[in-house]
């Protein structure tokens, strides 16, 4: 046979080869609605975990796997936000001043090792939290209630002494007691989130976490970002324990030895899957059981039934979004034009005069944002203080579109030179970020329609630089939003209203006032809480800080044979306490 | 010049081209603001707070010089630091990475080298025949299409359209949980590899069937590149001197075109390997971040987007290596095959 | 040297290089055309952003106002490859230009000297071909802020050394050669040596690796654009709208080409405009070959 032919001859071998290879793997898995993968949950999304150590996440990636993994003393009931079931605790109190918290520690629950739940690691938990204080973590929610300042550093660099970490915990027999140091109302709800969870005390030391000396204390304190011990291993007491992480996939095995009900499936494989395609075709193939879906693609999947998934929609979910003005911008912007109101930029205090900043909410069409950008499913506040949040007042006063009255606020600005001269600036938001830039363009259009002078330049900027930017004041006006930490109106208006808070000290906004009431707001009784709460939605929307978007309203997406999914707006973005799901029809 | 010490020379080279590549990212660090690398370390803008503190405990604010030197020594301590991006210890994640990426290239590479190299020599020798034109225009538009178009429109058609026939990704859900079990060694973590060490059929059919896509996106433009290349060259070295000579000597055209023309003709196609060790670099990274395939490429992006810098500069120092030795090999093979050149030549 | 009777010849010969110069030569007159087929609106100053007709994220079908469809969030997919065909020939030539400049120069003076001057530049070469392009790019674009110049330079940098070293490799092998003695002997500087006996002799390779290359180079950018690094959205370049078409690949289930129009247009035209290009840079191998000439 010719060289040629015997080529010819191998070749198509190999390709028989492989094709009896591929294809019985491929025609094993037809698309018919028959459940993929009966005991394994599937769960798609977007968001890499950063660390497995309660004390140390802070993103909502990771609490979601923490949450499967690891168990608070107490969690929201069902779908409240302000009644709790008992989870590691039994039962509870609060004395009357409301410094004292007291809890009582579920008996007969272990560890995934097998060491046994005692009040000791309870209060190991909270304490090597503190201790550790993470730089960017959520620490400070405890430290707050526990010991009425920020974290456990001071100034120059030296930190509290131990003594007073330790004093805020203590055990008494089969109870735990809190020690706060001022009155805390939502103190229970911060208890409930996957900072608060519980950890074994042996095993943790074992690990090389604290060890409860003084020295242990200074040399664990202000940990490099994932350097703690707990950041890749896992040891709680929750219904799914940890298999392995390799980077994109976490695999959980269930917990045969859970104190409470077992979860339906035997694993749970949390995967990040970046790419939208990829993503919507294993959730119409079954290759998964949930995936996240981004409200741009939602009618890629209106057809639920032919598609065999089941959406929740409407979702309530305790997230803000805003576009805030800087009233004190920094000199070194390259935003505001030549810095002056002549036409061609804008002073670094434009913002500081209430007549501009209520101009330009008029000049925003919350109808055209809603429908176009989020297809309908946003809901417009007032304020930080979303629905779904204690002392909402739904009744409060809001902008919409309206020229006529923009034009009045601004003819009025800056003693009528606004008008006049016309300004020019340029807005920015974080490149990719499709809502933000659509939300600028609206602002920018209509602005111009008012009147011609009013120029605005719309900039994509890298996120790295956004953040630079913003961190330095140095933007004209920028968009950001807010998760809930907990659900209270507290953690929403503190950074925002507060001149000490996050956004409000980049905004430049300071009001002796606001911030009286806010420090007053957070021990404060219900009635007391409620006018309050509501003086400063009102202030809000008075002062015009920014201009309030809205709050989004959340869907979910889970093949249809997923069972038992319950909504709380205060779960981490995605699914949350997965092991209650079953797969069944 | 000696061969051992031409050698030995160009290996010595590594450090000081390691040097420089470390520099130049570090050089290019002073293009970021600190407050630009903290970004690393905010996946909230709730973590702002403490901006000041993150960028104290990192040393973000530190001269550069302060910050290499600190670099350097953890280097030199066997430490290349923890990259954020993979959570792990950045030596940790190249060698977890690596793997998917040679698994691609193992099956890409010769698909592109012989195929490409076998093809235009085709073509090259029927000049002007249909051979000819049917290759170069496949060829053509091989070259032309945008890899990332290729790889959606085939993901588009193979897994979408045909319901699930070829998958993204390197296995699917169930030969994954199979292959991180207990009874699966994974002896070198490439998965075919491994399925036929470890007698597993099924997971072979399952990872060559997530292959395909994969490599057929990456191998076309790359084929296609070769073919040109290898064609023209081709020409070039089928009109010189010494094929006329070969042919009046007698010699039968099929020695003149494999003997003579094409050993001349791979010069520029050894040349041009750098090149496309580079191309498939990059063809790796699109084909990575649409098909799911958590290899080297896709650690490179990432790094890169987020300024994860540990990762990044460990990345440069294992491509830099990579691409020293390789260039290495190739001058080496240059001089093999071209007698007139002189290894490390001087002007007379 | 060069004939333009031949040159007819040429291309008579070889129907597939005629395409290649109609279809650039067509893209050329788009891009000339660019303000008259496809106006700018009133108003607008900077005419590569692409108007948009409201804000909604879905793709919307051909129609008459649109005669392309819209993409995502409602940019006209017409207006766009229209004026992308500008950019693209910007980000083409400008590249290959400075990188052909870059390449040519340096990779002449390392071959032609040897020694320490080869050792030198061949290894600022291998630093800047050792390092990561991607990354490169975007360190690039990051400094300089999400725009078509970044990419721009970003390809400068990333491209220049693979040139050098082609046009090293060649000067190598051409060096030892005869006529080269002879004009050595007839004491010809350095610089005639260079320019007149060894370029000539040893260009093509590198004219040829030029012409395919333009195409290569509108890919690249294209593919920053599709990863992010590129254009910013609502640019009129076409690897920023595949990159608004990536995520509509497959639309709702039954009707998998839903979105066909965001996808495949762009896509066209950038397989025909790098088409052209290759097929030019055949037709120039043929051309200006001197070898074939004798044949």
């Amino acid at each position: 046979m010719s060289r040629k032919g015997k080529n010819t001859i191998w070749f198509l071998l190999s390709v028989l080869i492989i094709l009896a290879l591929v294809v019985p793997a491929a025609c094993a898995e037809e698309a018919r609605p028959e459940i993929k993968n009966p005991d394994i949950f599937v769960e798609d999304t977007i968001g890499e975990p950063d660390s497995l150590d309660p004390a140390y996440a802070y993103d909502t990636a990771s609490g979601e796997l923490i949450q499967a993994i690891y168990e608070p003393l107490i969690y929201f009931k069902g779908t409240s936000t302000d009644e709790y079931a008992p989870v590691l605790a039994t039962e509870w109190d609060v004395s009357d001043d409301g410094l004292t918290y007291r809890f009582k520690i579920r008996e007969g629950v272990k560890f995934h090792n097998g060491d046994d739940l005692t009040p000791e690691d309870v209060e190991y938990s909270f304490e090597r939290g503190m201790v550790q204080d993470y730089v960017a973590g959520p620490q400070w929610m405890l430290f707050e209630p526990l010991l009425k300042r920020a974290s456990s550093r001071g100034s120059g660099g030296t930190v509290i002494p131990l003594s007073d970490i330790t004093s805020a915990v203590e055990v008494d027999g089969q109870w735990v007691q809190f020690n706060l140091a001022q009155k805390y109302a939502p103190f229970l709800q911060i208890l409930c989130q996957t900072w608060s969870s519980i950890v074994d005390k042996e095993w943790c030391i074992a690990q090389g976490d604290w060890d409860g000396t003084e020295a242990s204390y200074k040399a664990l304190n202000s940990p490099a970002a994932n350097q703690t011990p707990l950041n890749s291993k896992a040891n709680g007491t929750g219904p799914f324990k940890l298999d392995s992480w390799e980077p994109g996939t976490v695999t959980m095995l269930r917990n045969d030895d859970y104190w409470g009900k077992k979860a339906n499936f035997s694993t749970f494989v949390y995967k990040v899957v970046s790419e939208w395609t990829t993503r919507k075709l294993e959730l119409t193939q079954g290759d998964c059981d949930w995936a996240y879906v981004d409200r741009q693609y939602i009618n890629e999947l209106t057809d639920e039934e032919a598609l065999n998934l089941k959406v929740y929609k409407n979702l309530p979910q305790l997230r803000f979004d805003v576009f805030n003005f800087t009233q004190e911008i920094d000199p070194d912007s390259d935003w505001v034009g030549n810095g002056k109101l002549d036409g061609n930029g804008i002073p670094l205090d434009f913002f500081s005069d209430k007549d501009v900043r209520i101009g330009f909410n008029y000049a925003f069409d919350w109808e055209t944002y809603i429908e176009d950008v989020f297809l309908g499913e946003m809901t417009q506040t007032a304020s930080p203080v979303v629905e779904g949040l204690p002392y909402f007042n739904d009744k409060q006063e809001m902008y919409s579109l309206d020229l006529a009255k923009a034009e009045e606020h601004l003819k009025a600005a800056w003693g009528g030179q606004v008008w006049e001269k016309g300004f020019k600036f340029t807005v920015t938001y974080n490149t990719g970020n499709i809502s933000r830039k659509t939300a600028c363009d609206i602002l920018k259009a209509n602005l111009a329609e008012i009147n011609p002078k009013f120029q605005v330049t719309v900039r994509a900027i890298e996120w790295s630089e956004f953040l630079d930017q913003y961190a330095q004041s140095l933007l004209p006006m920028f968009q950001i939003g807010w998760q809930a930490d907990y659900p209270d109106p507290h953690n929403f208006l503190q950074p925002y209203m507060h001149s000490e808070g996050v956004y409000a000290a980049a905004m430049g906004y300071s009001n002796p006032d606001v911030d009286a009431l806010i420090e007053e707001g957070i021990g404060a009784d219900s009635d007391r809480r409620e006018e309050i709460y509501y003086e400063l939605q009102k202030i809000y929307h008075d002062d015009a800080l920014g201009i309030a978007l809205g709050q989004q309203l959340g869907r979910r997406y889970f093949k249809a044979w997923v069972k038992g999914y319950i909504f709380n707006p205060v779960d981490p973005a995605d699914i949350g306490h997965v092991y209650k799901l079953s797969k069944e029809y | 010049m000696e061969l051992r010490a031409y050698v030995v020379r160009r290996v010595l080279l590594l450090v000081p081209v390691l040097f420089g590549v470390t520099l130049l990212i570090f050089g290019l660090l002073q293009l970021f603001t600190p407050i630009q690398r903290a970004s690393l370390y905010i996946s909230d803008p709730k973590q702002l707070a403490n901006l000041d503190q993150i960028i104290e405990r990192y040393g973000l604010n530190d001269p550069i010089w302060k910050q290499y030197w600190t670099w350097l020594n953890q280097v030199f301590h066997g430490n290349l630091g923890w990259s954020k991006v993979a959570s792990m210890p950045v030596d940790n994640a190249i060698w977890h990475f690596l793997p998917s990426t040679i698994e691609i290239v193992l099956f890409a590479a010769p698909l592109i080298i012989f195929g490409g190299i076998y093809l235009g020599s085709k073509a090259a020798a029927n000049k002007d025949r249909t051979v000819d034109h049917v290759t170069r225009v496949g060829a053509i538009i091989g070259w032309s299409l945008p890899t990332f178009w290729l790889g959606l429109m085939l993901l588009m058609v193979f897994y979408g359209f045909f319901h699930g026939l070829l998958p993204p990704e390197r296995l699917s859900t169930s030969m994954q949980l199979v292959v991180t079990s207990s009874g699966f060694h994974q002896y070198t973590h490439l998965n075919t590899v491994d399925a036929v060490l470890n007698g597993n059929i099924r997971v072979l059919g399952d990872a060559l069937r997530h292959l395909i896509l994969p490599v057929i996106t990456i191998s076309v433009v790359n084929i296609a590149f070769i073919m040109r290349l290898m064609r023209s060259s081709m020409l070039e070295s089928l009109g010189k001197g010494y094929i006329l000579t070969a042919r009046a000597k007698g010699l039968d055209e099929r020695t003149v075109v494999n003997k003579h023309a094409r050993r001349n003709a791979m010069i520029p196609v050894l040349t041009i390997s750098g090149y496309l060790l580079a191309s498939l670099a990059s063809g790796v990274v699109i084909t990575e971040t649409i098909f799911n395939y958590r290899g080297l490429g896709w650690l490179a992006w990432q790094s890169a987007v987020r300024l994860d810098i540990p990762t990044v500069l460990g990345f440069a120092l294992f491509t830099g290596v990579l691409f020293v030795l390789t260039n290495l090999v190739v001058d080496l093979l240059y001089a093999r095959i071209d007698p007139r050149v002189r290894l490390g030549g001087q002007a007379k | 040297m060069i004939d333009l009777k031949f040159i007819w010849y040429q291309l008579r010969r070889n129907p597939v290089s005629l395409a290649g110069i109609v279809i650039v030569a067509m893209f050329a007159l788009i891009a000339l055309l660019a303000p008259i087929i496809a106006p700018t609106p009133a108003g607008q100053s900077n005419a590569y952003l692409i108007p948009r007709e409201g804000y909604s994220p879905v793709p919307q079908p051909p129609s008459w106002a649109h005669k392309f469809g819209t993409t995502q969030g409602e940019y006209d997919i017409y207006y766009g490859v229209i004026w992308g065909t500008r950019s693209a020939f910007k980000v083409g030539l400008a590249v290959i230009g400075a990188t052909l400049l870059l390449g040519i120069i340096l990779g002449s003076i390392a071959g032609y000297f040897g020694g320490i001057i080869d050792e030198i530049i061949m290894r600022i070469t291998d630093i800047f071909l050792a390092f990561p392009a991607l990354i490169l790019a975007m360190a690039v674009v990051a400094a300089l802020g999400p725009s078509l110049n970044s990419v721009l330079i970003a390809l400068i940098i990333v491209s220049w050394p693979a040139y050098a070293r082609v046009v090293r490799g060649d000067i190598l092998a051409i060096r030892e050669e005869d006529y080269v003695e002879a004009a050595r002997g007839v004491g010809a500087s350095h610089f005639r040596i260079i320019t007149r006996h060894i370029l000539p002799n040893s260009i093509y390779p590198v004219f040829i690796m030029a012409s395919l290359d333009i195409g290569a180079v509108v890919l690249s950018a294209a593919a920053l654009s599709f990863l992010g690094l590129g254009a910013p959205e609502g640019y009129a370049d076409w690897g920023q709208m595949i990159q608004f078409s990536r995520n509509w690949i497959v639309g709702p289930p039954g009707q998998p080409l839903a979105y066909w129009y965001t996808v495949v247009i762009p896509g066209l035209f950038i397989l025909f405009f790098v088409l052209g290009w290759n097929l030019l840079g055949d037709a120039f191998r043929d051309i200006l070959d001197p070898k074939l000439v004798k044949r």
